[in-house]
């Protein structure tokens, strides 16, 4: 387990360090920020004092130095817009995000587990077509979409959901939340949802899938034969072996949710990452976009490594396998 | 797309080693699945044609395909034709009558006064060109390096595996997004950036199965003979690889259409002056609150309706092609 666990911090070490340097290199090539920082009246010396400040004179590597030394101290530079900590701008956002992707995972499972069992033990019926048929539309439909589908039929029609914003907030641990409240609630159901329908989808194919194998396995036949309540094979015998893949397609879903949340938070006017990081890239504030991509593979890689170890402990196989190859 | 083509292909002399038979018109996709007039096709074309659900979605994309192609013939009006645009007509209602009761704009306007079918039309061609183009783009360079690197192994494999992974790990609307910030807006651009997100996809799948090809003996019975390894490669792998890749390419270009819907919606993708679905949902979206919901609402319906073709077939093109479900 010890010579796994080093393996993969290892490698995750190194996919952080390479993807800072494509993520600032990359950022680098985009246009000139000075161009739309500096209002054209200015004058050359104003021109030359402001581009030294922001420390946009010195060479692509001595930026990428000095931006290093600050990510170990734990400053990704000021953001050109805002003038305060691009990092800490991120981090006041980042919880309206995760109370968004944590409840649309809590749904997508809520709603996906059961309705997969039910088609997995009924795979012919028309109630197991019918949620196929249903998977499939859900996977379809584009996020965006379904969005503005959801606005106009709840907020704009109905006038039973609001359509934008946070709502009503408690503040709890220093940070602002909206789930505690009703009118919090309110305000998240819709692009929760909205986030939800994909993986609701993913979640219904990944159990149905794996019912199928499971129910046709010998383990299965086995416990029934040996008399066990069909209701206890499927809830645990079943469900423990679905659970595997399912946790680790979920939890690497759960970066794609983030990064979804992007259109979500656009449309519903969610005031989290998503809609800093495309004002960011409109106005091309480099330091923030360069923080926001950092946190964002910091995120993924840190999903990757629970993923793997959850996964190394859920079957044996996989740590056994890594450690003698 | 084309289907009635598939049906007319001679056929090749059975006598006559498949391989050999088709390796002229081997390359791209679809001649080899038009032209392969050998069995195992004309099996798959049955099943396919035995499931209602699939000739739906079939039928329904021809339709689609062919609407957007005539765009210039069918559509009622020319919606980009700047001249012809009346703000009179702005935002009018779908199936608003005129003075004789007759009704000009089916679908109703837009906020400029513009046919909503016709830009829908024109919009879908935008959309599938997109979609298709890049997804074939994609197609040829992932395939060429999956089997690449399945074929040479060693350091180049695990090379290339590492940077597929890597791409994979993050979704690709975040990675396209990121692209297009860097590269702008235009119609090469989007389809460079899809590219870039797509050929991760095809890599993978023709890899994996490529390396099970490789350990085949007509694979060493080839070397043995002297052949070249560029035509071992590509004449005689790439073709056995070819049904999951046909399966990821369908999958693959719904999803480029509405990844490019997506990014045009949040302002990254197309230039205002060629929309695609994406983009007349996004230009919608702003009457949406007054309850004028044909201008998102319809476009929505034609690009969700697309999309839901291409699963469809690709759905059971998956189901036909995939060898572990018939056993």
């Amino acid at each position: 387990m010890t010579s796994f666990l080093a393996r993969r911090l290892l490698q995750s070490a190194f996919v952080l360090f390479a993807m800072s340097v494509l993520v600032f290199v990359g950022i680098f090539a985009i246009g000139n920020p000075v161009d739309v920082l500096i209002s054209p009246e200015a004058t050359q010396a104003d021109r030359q004092r402001i581009v030294e400040s922001l420390g946009l004179d010195r060479s692509l590597i001595e930026q990428y130095v000095s931006f290093v030394r600050g990510v170990f101290d734990g400053d990704f530079g000021k953001s050109f817009v805002f003038k305060i900590s691009a990092i800490g701008l991120i981090l006041d956002r980042m919880p309206a995000t995760l109370e968004l992707a944590v409840s649309a995972m809590v749904l997508s499972i809520l709603i996906g587990l059961p309705l997969g069992m039910l088609a997995g033990m009924h795979p012919d019926s028309f109630l197991g077509r019918s949620i196929m048929a249903g998977s499939i539309v859900g996977f379809s439909m584009p996020t965006f979409w379904v969005g503005l589908i959801l606005i106009l039929v709840f907020a704009v029609y109905l006038g039973w959901l609001p359509s934008t914003g946070r709502g009503e907030t408690v503040t709890v641990l220093g940070i602002r939340w909206s789930f505690l409240t009703l009118d919090g609630l309110a305000h998240l159901i819709l692009p929760a949802f909205n986030l939800a329908l994909f993986k609701i989808s993913l979640v219904i194919r990944l159990t149905r899938a794996g019912m199928r194998d499971a129910l046709a396995s010998d383990y299965v036949r086995y416990a029934i034969a040996k008399g066990l309540y069909p209701r206890r094979v499927v809830m645990v015998h079943a469900l423990k072996n679905i659970l595997i893949p399912l946790v680790t397609v979920l939890g690497l879903e759960f970066g794609s949710v983030i990064a979804f949340a992007i259109v979500t938070e656009t449309i519903f006017a969610w005031p989290g990452t998503g809609k800093l990081i495309i004002e960011s890239i409109s106005v091309l504030d480099r330091p923030v976009i360069v923080a926001y991509l950092m946190v964002i593979v910091l995120m993924f890689v840190t999903i990757n490594l629970i993923v793997d170890i959850t996964y190394s402990i859920l079957d044996p196989r996989i740590r056994i396998g890594g450690a003698t190859s | 797309m084309n289907r009635p083509a598939e049906v007319k292909q001679p056929v090749v002399p059975v006598e006559r080693p498949a391989a050999l038979s088709t390796e002229a018109r081997a390359g791209t996709v679809k001649s080899a699945v038009e032209g392969g007039a050998d069995t195992p096709f004309r099996q798959a074309l049955r099943e396919f044609v035995a499931n209602p659900f699939a000739v739906f979605g079939a039928v329904l994309l021809t339709l689609l395909v062919f609407g957007a192609i005539f765009a210039e013939a069918l559509a009622p009006t020319n919606p980009y034709d700047l001249t012809k645009l009346d703000l009179m007509d702005a935002l009018q209602p779908p199936g608003t009558q005129n003075m004789d009761g007759s009704v000009t704009f089916l679908l109703g306007t837009d906020g400029q006064g513009r046919d909503m079918l016709s830009a829908m039309l024109y919009g879908l061609r935008t959309s599938i060109l997109v979609g298709v183009s890049s997804g074939v783009i994609a197609l040829c360079v992932g395939a060429t390096i999956g089997i690449v690197a399945a074929f040479f192994g060693g350091w180049i494999d695990s090379f290339v595996m590492r940077i597929v992974d890597l791409q994979l790990s993050f979704p690709s609307i975040l990675v396209a997004m990121v692209l297009l910030a860097l590269l702008g807006q235009g119609v090469d651009k989007i389809i460079l950036a899809l590219v870039i997100v797509q050929w991760a996809y095809y890599a993978r799948t023709v890899r994996s199965a490529a390396l099970v090809e490789r350990s085949k003996e007509y694979v060493e019975a080839a070397i043995c003979l002297g052949i070249g390894r560029t035509p071992v490669m590509f004449r005689h792998m790439l073709r056995n690889c070819l049904p999951p890749l046909i399966v990821i390419a369908t999958v693959q270009v719904g999803s480029a259409i509405s990844l490019e819907a997506t990014l045009s919606f949040l302002g990254l993708g197309l230039p205002v002056t060629k929309p695609s679905l994406g983009l007349l949902i996004s230009n919608g979206f702003a009457f949406l609150m007054s309850g004028k919901y044909w201008i998102s609402l319809y476009p929505g319906v034609l690009l969700l309706v697309t999309i839901i073709a291409i699963n469809l077939v690709g759905d059971h093109l998956r189901d036909i092609l995939n060898p572990r479900l018939k056993r």
